[in-house]
């Protein structure tokens, strides 16, 4: 079996039901992408009227390169169903926000060889295994590493916006950044 | 990939009464931290009802022993009827919550995490040979060294919670 030339890392799932500022948490996960270089880009868009709310389908991706071999993806997916909008006043200022229920898909991706550098032949596929199996294996292993506990910051930046019971991470200073 | 082995299926742990939802799901956090565990928070599921809050979570932290062996966990967390209450401590007032938990634990022992020993039947032959005889005291020694870990965090949880407890040593 030849070593995967694409590595996903852990689903990450969240699900809430009440009432939240979808612009601003659409907003935060877009700013996130953006200040760590990701290329934002928004691939679905959903949006359909019901009776009881209007239910949304909103995809979006984040990718940057590491080095010339290597590539890095963040994929989101939300859903949300019957959103209505609330207006809710805090601290003397109104401020709409929707009222429905949310579910949010994060995971990262790792991509090798994004240049194809190794396609082409059968030989040059055999020694792409091979660099990847033996030379570049602790390299990519440290950088899905990276990458999954950013995606546990990413996760948990989501938890904290939406104010959620099981908000906060132990792992913030893991990766020995700040962002 | 590999094979999955149950070594403890389904240790419960229920609680009633006056409790921090956020501190214990920090507790399990750092905990994990302190024993090396990667985590993984596979489900966060919250939802406001009338009768109060009702959190959802189930967590996957897994830790690599060896290049053959992995611990793994699987720590289901249910809370209900979380409410808020304000209670005087010392004569400090403090907003703490009140509700129904409920957490389901079980820990397996994952061999071959890398599916090494997969690719063709007479590998899979060979590794399940190994694992029953060659390596039968080493398989013994990561088990006890699961157990050890589960009710470790166990009694962290109860500890957390302020409920009774006995050490749970195993070996």
């Amino acid at each position: 079996m030849p070593y995967p030339t694409t590595l996903p890392t852990k689903r990450f799932l969240i699900r809430y039901s009440g009432i939240f500022d979808f612009a601003g948490l659409y907003q935060l996960m877009a700013d996130w992408m953006k200040a760590r270089r990701y290329w934002f880009q928004e691939t679905d868009y959903k949006h359909k009227v019901n009776p009881g709310g209007a239910e949304q389908e909103i995809d979006f991706d984040g990718e940057r390169q590491i080095t010339e071999y290597i590539k890095e993806n963040v994929h989101v997916f939300i859903h949300i169903w019957d959103m209505t909008e609330v207006e809710v006043e805090r601290n003397g200022i109104k401020k709409k926000l929707a009222n429905g229920r949310i579910e949010l898909i994060i995971f990262g991706k790792l991509e090798l060889d994004w240049e194809g550098r190794w396609k082409g032949s059968k030989i040059l596929e055999f020694f792409g295994d091979f660099y990847n199996r033996y030379i570049m294996r602790k390299t990519v292993e440290d950088y899905w590493d990276k990458l999954h506990y950013r995606m546990i910051k990413f996760q948990d930046m989501i938890k904290q916006f939406l104010d959620m019971q099981s908000k906060g991470n132990e792992y913030a200073g893991y990766l020995g950044d700040n962002v | 990939m590999g094979e999955k082995r149950l070594v403890i299926d389904q240790l419960k742990l229920t609680y009633e009464g006056l409790l921090d939802v956020n501190g214990l799901i920090r507790t399990i956090d750092s905990w994990l931290y302190e024993k090396g565990y990667d985590k993984w928070d596979a489900k966060n599921y919250e939802q406001d009802l009338p009768t109060g809050k009702e959190v959802d979570m189930e967590l996957l932290p897994w830790k690599k022993i060896t290049d053959y062996f992995e611990n793994m966990f699987k720590i289901r967390l249910r809370i209900s009827n979380v409410k808020d209450v304000e209670i005087e401590h010392n004569g400090v007032k403090r907003i703490v919550q009140k509700g129904k938990l409920m957490m389901i634990f079980d820990a397996y022992q994952h061999s071959d995490y890398e599916g090494m020993w997969e690719s063709k039947p007479i590998f899979f032959f060979f590794r399940t040979l190994f694992d029953k005889f060659v390596f039968k005291k080493t398989v013994a020694y990561y088990e006890r060294w699961l157990v050890n870990d589960l009710y470790d965090l166990h009694s962290r949880i109860q500890r957390f919670l302020n409920i009774y407890r006995y050490e749970k040593r195993i070996g």
